[in-house]
């Protein structure tokens, strides 16, 4: 048995070797493991050619779903920034409090917080942390807070697309999933705030800021969680970040700090720097609950089937039907529905010029390649191993080795599912069935256990390498990241120790 | 009004293009072995097809 286990957890080991020690990126990591998978899965696991072949196309409509979000998402950022969106919503934030503590709630968890419920990808961390130098943090905090403040909102944001990968990946249903999910991810939401303030202005600054931080912290993990819950999940990071920000104005006025000057915004397009995320609401819903609109735009709908696999070593994967891609009512193709009429508004408007779609598109293209090649060569590789038994031969030797504490352990594989692979998203396409199987084994509630896995993996995201580099290049600390690792570990496992516990008590409490 | 002038609305780099080249590499014969490829022949070619792209990834600087 634990040669086999040794054999299963070698592909993940190369990614974490290459990742983490030889600094390669997700799109050239992700190949790598990918051979490695498949070498081994023939070497040991007795996998075969017609196995590999329906595990690819298996893959195919995995990736898909993923990427059509991924793709979309971007799309969409990059139209309202071209805008002035991003922009308007950074300064307006920027102008109402000069209390560090108050900037770095409202700035680095909040409107992170939001940025990565619309966006993701780094973006977060991209835009809040330049915004905190120039309001006078030094780079290395201006860095840190951001990247621990939009943590918790990774699931569900960009549209949310490593839940989507979540529910691809495990077979488990969304409706089952997303209330212990939203569950674990409010109370780590709480955490990034205190990480936050104590990061900016230590025990003193969590002292003042209790009040704030329960507040916001209860808006923004209470819209999540009544979003999700109630069948819009792809909308639960948008929802706790505008949460979060609307009820950090609201408070902002009793924390506004020495001198803080009302001022009015100077960009020029007002509300209309909003009306993208108005759009997304309104198309989303539409196509939920007016019949004639679900009806039309259900036209193109695909959906793989794959017969019984039996490796040579016995190991069955049953008969199954891929999931039901509903292309026009996808939530990627929603994100480019909204991107074309914002960007319409803003064409009409002067706001953009014309050609600037070129350029938009151009630049999501760049943007999202090397990620896709990611997302394609991960999921590749996670299908290999579900399909050869090597995922099953790993699950068996984490509950023979964790037993009772396997809920807490799950927490930490999900944390180091992203750290390898720099996502969410990613950790969720390798480690959900895993965490499945091994929750069956041990008789764990299924929901729970991959709840932990996404949540640990959204705070493990943390310290995903692409967002340091990104962070750093932003502040001037290019050539610094091992610093910023460092200050954001410590951060990062203070966090999943505590969820972990958090995790432990809701299963056997 | 906007950041991105004309001149970033060229075409990709080479590097780019090799990603765009390995991604359709991965999908396009991927999507085929659930559509169409039913014999060993062709699930070979297929699957080599997808082993060059990775291979193309793979071989970034």
């Amino acid at each position: 048995m634990w040669i086999d286990w040794i054999a299963a957890i070698t592909p993940i080991l190369i990614l974490l070797l290459v990742m983490v020690r030889f600094h390669w990126g997700a799109s050239r990591a992700g190949p790598l493991g990918w051979f490695a998978a498949i070498g081994i899965a023939f070497l040991r696991f007795g996998f075969d050619l017609e196995i590999l072949a329906w595990a690819q196309a298996k893959a195919f409509y995995l990736a898909l779903d993923v990427l059509l979000i991924v793709w979309g998402a971007f799309f969409l950022y990059r139209v309202v920034a071209e805008a002035g969106g991003i922009r308007l919503l950074r300064d307006s934030l920027a102008k109402l409090s000069t209390d560090p503590c108050m900037q770095g709630l409202l700035i680095a968890w909040a409107f992170a917080s939001f940025l990565q419920g619309v966006g993701g990808f780094g973006v977060p961390v991209a835009v809040a942390a330049p915004l905190l130098v120039g309001l006078g943090f030094s780079p290395l905090t201006a860095v840190v807070a951001p990247s621990i403040g939009h943590a918790w909102a990774v699931t569900f944001g960009s549209l949310a697309s490593s839940f989507q990968a979540l529910i691809a990946a495990s077979g488990v249903e969304a409706s089952l999933l997303a209330p212990m999910c939203a569950l674990f991810l409010a109370v780590a939401g709480f955490g990034c705030g205190v990480a936050v303030t104590a990061v900016i202005g230590g025990w003193t600054g969590i002292r003042r800021m209790a009040i704030p931080i329960f507040v916001m912290g209860t808006a923004m993990g209470g819209a999540q969680y009544i979003v999700v819950t109630s069948g819009f999940w792809n909308l639960g990071g948008l929802s706790a970040g505008l949460a979060g920000m609307f009820s950090g104005l609201l408070l902002v006025r009793y924390f506004k700090g020495s001198a803080a000057e009302e001022q009015a915004s100077s960009a020029p397009y007002g509300i209309s720097a909003y009306l993208p995320y108005v759009i997304l609401i309104v198309i989303t819903l539409a196509l939920q609950f007016v019949p004639v609109l679900s009806e039309r735009f259900s036209v193109i709908a695909f959906r793989g089937s794959f017969p019984r696999l039996e490796t040579a070593r016995g190991y069955v994967t049953l008969a199954e039907d891929g999931k039901n891609i509903i292309l026009l009512r996808h939530a990627g193709m929603i994100l480019f529905y909204t991107a074309a009429l914002a960007y319409a508004y803003y064409a009409m408007r002067g706001i953009l010029k014309v050609r600037a779609l070129r350029a938009i598109a151009g630049e999501t293209l760049r943007n999202v390649l090397p990620s896709s090649l990611g997302v394609a060569s991960m999921v590749s590789m996670a299908v290999v191993m579900a399909n050869s038994g090597m995922t099953q031969a790993l699950a068996e030797g984490l509950a023979a080795l964790a037993g009772g504490f396997f809920p807490a352990v799950a927490v930490w594989i999900g944390a180091l599912g992203a750290f390898i692979t720099g996502s969410n998203t990613n950790s969720n396409v390798i480690f959900a069935l895993l965490q499945r199987s091994t929750a069956e084994i041990l008789a764990l509630p299924t929901a729970v256990i991959l709840a932990a896995q996404t949540s640990g993996a959204a705070l493990g995201s943390i310290v995903s390498p692409t967002k340091i580099v990104v962070g750093a290049s932003t502040t001037g600390m290019r050539g610094h990241e091992g610093e910023v690792l460092r200050a954001l570990l410590r951060s990062m496992l203070v966090l999943i120790l505590f969820l972990s516990l958090v995790v432990l008590l809701v299963v056997y409490l | 009004m906007t950041r991105l002038d004309e001149e970033q609305c060229g075409l990709f780099s080479p590097l780019q293009w090799r990603h765009v080249l390995a991604l359709l590499l991965i999908l396009v014969p991927s999507v085929m072995l659930g559509v169409a490829c039913t014999g060993k022949e062709n699930s070979l070619i297929c699957i080599g097809l997808v082993a060059a792209g990775m291979l193309l990834a793979l071989m970034d600087e």
